[in-house]
């Protein structure tokens, strides 16, 4: 094992990578077509590197306002009229999120020009220019591992039109003239979302390679004006160490990074295997078995995750996301209808997860009988405070059919936490299926109670 | 690993060890129709197996799922079923006051309340369905169960838990249905039309597929793939364990089975609904925020309604769902123009590549419908279904495997009514899920090649 600590894979390299050989559904009578073991554990390896999975978006969500929104300098003011340019604010999160293997993340944001911002002076406010900053925040988690809270900024540029018949004036307006906004449509990336050393040192890299959950928390500064935030994957190394017999989700197989496939292809399939030694677990067929297991049970879309800021969110002074109330409804009621129950037809949220249905639940000729239903398991996490008027609990509930929900309950009054519970959610059979509305749902014991909703989430796979 | 092999009976599935039909009457509910076909005795009103060496097969702690379709009233109280000795017993019975009670290794773990319950005995399917517990932190809390019901008259459903618990003990002493003990203790006192025992979690939606009301297979132009056959590096032909030959074939077909697991959608719900009208695009407060689309002199875009998403290369489609609620203040209803775009880049900001690269010529795509409804201005809308988007995706810089979606509409799109001034409407959501298309009806070929 001299020199070989860490198995370390370019993911980058495979991004792209067209994920043949395999074989099609195997079916009576059908020949099928080998390939060398190493092909196919070569194609394994290309799972994770075809991960894009957005993990967090944030934005107009059809609103006409941007936050704080402004068009017009003002100094000598009383009061402040706009953010400040030092202050972070909190316009999504923080949530848990798992990253697929051996990824970390990207985000792009799509934004028009920002702002004004407001500085405290000596008398009154004044004018600070026009300037606005998002960043996001990661802490990565796994196992004993943890790095973070890691900040990942991005300066957004300002706006250069300004009526300057005010003194002092910092430009920051908008144009006005008809479809005008599109015309200065901005776009930008903040890359490298990672904890440091994934990239250079290889045991970070296995420290952090395998579902790797990361807190995650995206801020405003300033006069910022977003209209699309999207947090993704983007594939860079899996790594992990020699002697680690864990289940992993990549061989650190290498192809076509410098070491000719036939030099590496192990094993003809007419010979014994060797047994877990590392060479073994390296090339041989226990690693690949071990490695498409793993895959069947983790790899899924990514579920969902959504908190409660909204865009048109003008209050300076709170820096955190301005819950969503509620209160009244002794009986599950929808967050935003307010009608009682489960309504498919209702503005919500899809568990789009076709891809991601599993032997157990979803078989279709003996488990979900003609394939006409699918369910996934999930794991759930809501960001939430119960306040008691008189009850004992508040409840949160997702539900994505008359049939399955699952119920997350809140009983420390007064205390903001994220809580989880596992479950199962009704999913799309097939992706073009108009089936599966995720309805988000609350009720409290009292209706006195009062529940102040932060966020939730949710993504495919009971495991922990 | 479970046993694979096929039941005979629907119901009688992969790891069911016992499936008793067409209660109440003991002699028919005492055959087993499971592949076990262990056969129980019969009671006055109740089945069990008194031997030791057959129940061991309940010896189950998890995956598991106890499940019987019984007829109760308010009043009706017993036991639905026993397994093992006191005091490692499981029991799952209905205690006064319509309650469900799960009990294992002598513990209460859980309860739900039966909804529904009065004078006249009704039909209700329950369930008690465990798995392992994936945040166990010792022996106290190795299992995770539910109670779940289906109230078949109303078509209501319960569910209560998870609950945390220990496993069972391995405890062989009998198997009852009905009673609490071979000689019919604590009997249930309503009927039980059917049960079964499983070594695998059941959801209540696989429950009332197999039970209430079958649904077909959606109609779909997309190929769907699950998970295969589930798999260990134990596996070889008989328990050989040799891992060269059908497993490597299943590690190849379950490669492709996964490839598509990694492809994610976008799911918005927009916030706040924003009421569209006539004159929405030539408003002084939002004239800015709305263009033309390009090549359409009807459709127009809303700057809230621009996303941008990646997607893999061999993603080729997205299946497009929307929700509109559309309404009129006066007159008849107004057909509303619903347009969704892919693009390769947003055709205003095309020239902001790095210099010396040029700016991709702009392509697009869309589908589209045209929904003429009167919700009423207090109703919630719906959705409609848009079917499968194109993708066109930026190929340099930023915008390399990104597409930039944006909602288009148009009121009257083809001028059929003099109403169009009281049209209004919201978008509620926007649903966009990675379908891949058979290649035979044109999606890619394997590997996104």
């Amino acid at each position: 094992m001299v020199g070989l600590a860490t198995k370390v894979v370019d993911l980058r390299a495979l991004e792209g990578a067209p994920s043949n050989p395999s074989v099609e559904t195997v079916t009576a009578l059908t020949p099928v077509a080998w390939h060398p073991t190493a092909n196919v554990m070569g194609a394994q390896d290309t799972l994770c590197a075809s991960a894009a999975r957005v993990l967090a978006t944030v934005g107009l969500a059809g609103s006409d306002e941007y936050p704080f929104d402004q068009s017009e300098d003002v100094d000598g003011a009383a009061a402040q009229a706009y953010p400040t340019a030092d202050e972070w604010r909190t316009i999504w999160g923080p949530l848990p999120r798992h990253v697929t293997p051996g990824c970390y993340l990207e985000a792009h944001v799509i934004y028009v020009p920002s702002g004004n911002t407001h500085r405290e002076g000596e008398q009154d406010w004044e004018g600070d220019g026009a300037r606005g900053d998002i960043r996001v925040r990661a802490t990565w988690t796994n196992g004993a591992e943890t790095d973070g809270p890691n900040n990942h900024a991005v300066a957004l540029e300002p706006s250069l039109l300004g009526d300057d018949a005010v003194a002092g004036a910092d430009a920051g307006q908008l144009p006005t003239d008809a479809g005008g906004e599109w015309t200065v449509l901005r776009e930008t990336l903040i890359e490298e979302i990672w904890p440091p050393g994934v990239d250079s040192s290889a045991s970070t890299a296995a420290d952090f390679a395998e579902w790797t959950q990361v807190e995650l928390e995206i801020q405003l500064r300033g006069g910022a004006r977003i209209v699309d935030v999207f947090v993704y994957e983007r594939p860079l190394r899996h790594a992990q160490e020699h002697d680690d017999v864990s289940p992993q989700s990549c061989h650190a197989f290498h192809v076509g990074a410098g070491e000719p496939v036939a030099q590496v292809t192990q094993v003809p399939q007419s010979e014994v295997v060797d047994g877990l030694v590392w060479e073994d677990q390296r090339f041989g067929s226990h690693q690949t078995l071990r490695v498409g297991s793993r895959q069947g049970e983790r790899l899924s879309d990514p579920g969902l995750a959504w908190t409660a800021w909204t865009s048109e969110d003008d209050t300076f002074d709170e820096l955190d996301i301005p819950p969503l109330t509620l209160s009244g409804a002794t009986t599950p009621t929808g967050i935003f209808t307010g009608t009682a129950g489960y309504d498919e037809d209702a503005a919500a949220w899809l568990v789009s997860g076709a891809y991601s249905q599993r032997h157990d639940a979803c078989e279709p000729l003996q488990v979900m009988r003609n394939g006409g239903r699918a369910v996934v398991e999930v794991r759930v996490w809501v960001d939430a405070e119960w306040t008691s008027g008189g009850g004992a609990s508040g409840w949160i509930r997702l539900q994505s059919s008359p049939t399955e929900w699952v119920d997350v309950e809140f009983t420390d009054s007064g205390t903001r936490e994220t809580l989880e519970v596992i479950g199962w959610l009704e999913t799309q059979v097939a992706a073009d299926q108009d089936h599966a509305t995720l309805q988000v749902l609350y009720w409290t014991d009292d209706a006195s109670d009062e529940i102040e909703l932060y966020g939730w989430g949710f993504r495919p796979g009971h495991w922990a | 690993m479970p046993d694979y092999d096929a039941g005979f009976q629907v119901g009688a599935k992969q790891g069911t060890e016992f499936l008793g039909l067409d209660g109440p009457t003991p002699a028919d509910l005492a055959v087993d129709t499971s592949q076990a076909g262990q056969d129980f005795e019969t009671g006055a009103s109740w089945i069990y197996e008194d031997d030791a060496g057959r129940s061991a097969r309940f010896n189950v702690a998890y995956p598991r799922t106890i499940h019987a379709r019984i007829q109760i009233d308010e009043n009706d109280v017993g036991f639905i079923f026993r397994h093992g000795d006191s005091p490692d017993h499981t029991r799952f019975r209905i205690n006064p006051a319509g309650r469900l009670v799960a009990i294992e290794d002598g513990s209460t773990i859980g309860t739900l309340d039966i909804p529904n319950l009065g004078a006249g005995r009704r039909a209700y399917e329950v369930a008690w369905v465990s798995v392992e517990n994936p945040d166990s932190t010792g022996a106290a809390d190795e299992v995770a169960s539910w109670l779940l019901l289906h109230d078949v008259t109303a078509v209501e459903r319960a569910r209560a838990g998870p609950f945390f618990h220990s496993a069972k003990p391995s405890s062989d002493l009998y198997a009852v249905w009905g009673a609490g003990t071979t000689a019919g203790a604590d009997a249930l006192t309503g009927q039980l039309i059917r049960v079964g025992f499983h070594r695998r979690a059941m959801t209540l939606a696989e429950i009332e597929q197999d039970w209430i009301s079958t649904l077909a297979a959606p109609a779909t132009s997309t190929e769907v793939e699950r998970q295969g056959l589930p798999i260990d590096q134990a596996s070889g032909i008989g328990d050989r364990d040799e891992l060269q030959g059908p497993p490597h074939t299943w590690a190849a077909q379950n490669h492709r089975a996964l490839r598509r697991r990694t492809a994610g959608g976008r799911h918005i719900r927009m916030r706040p609904l924003v009421e569209i009208s006539l004159g929405y695009h030539i408003a002084a407060a939002t004239q800015a925020k709305v263009r033309l689309a390009p090549e359409s002199t009807l459709y127009r875009w809303r700057i809230g309604w621009l996303l941008g998403h990646p997607v893999p290369d061999a993603v080729s489609h997205l299946g497009v769902r929307v929700q509109v609620h559309t309404w009129v203040t006066a007159g008849g209803s107004v057909p509303i123009g619903i347009r969704i775009y892919s693009m390769n880049r947003p055709p205003t900001i095309g020239a902001i590549l790095p210099p010396g690269e040029e700016p991709e010529p702009f392509e697009q795509a869309s589908v589209g419908a045209i929904i003429d409804r009167d919700d009423g201005a207090a109703g919630v809308g719906e959705y409609t279904h848009l079917g499968r988007l194109p993708v066109m995706r930026g190929t340099g810089g930023l915008r390399r495997r990104k597409t930039y979606l944006a909602i288009a509409y148009a009121i009257d799109p083809e001028a059929s009514t003099a109403n169009d001034a009281n049209a209004r409407f919201t978008v509620g959501a926007l649903h966009l899920s990675p379908a891949f298309v058979d290649p035979a009806g044109g999606g890619l070929g394997f590997g996104g090649d």
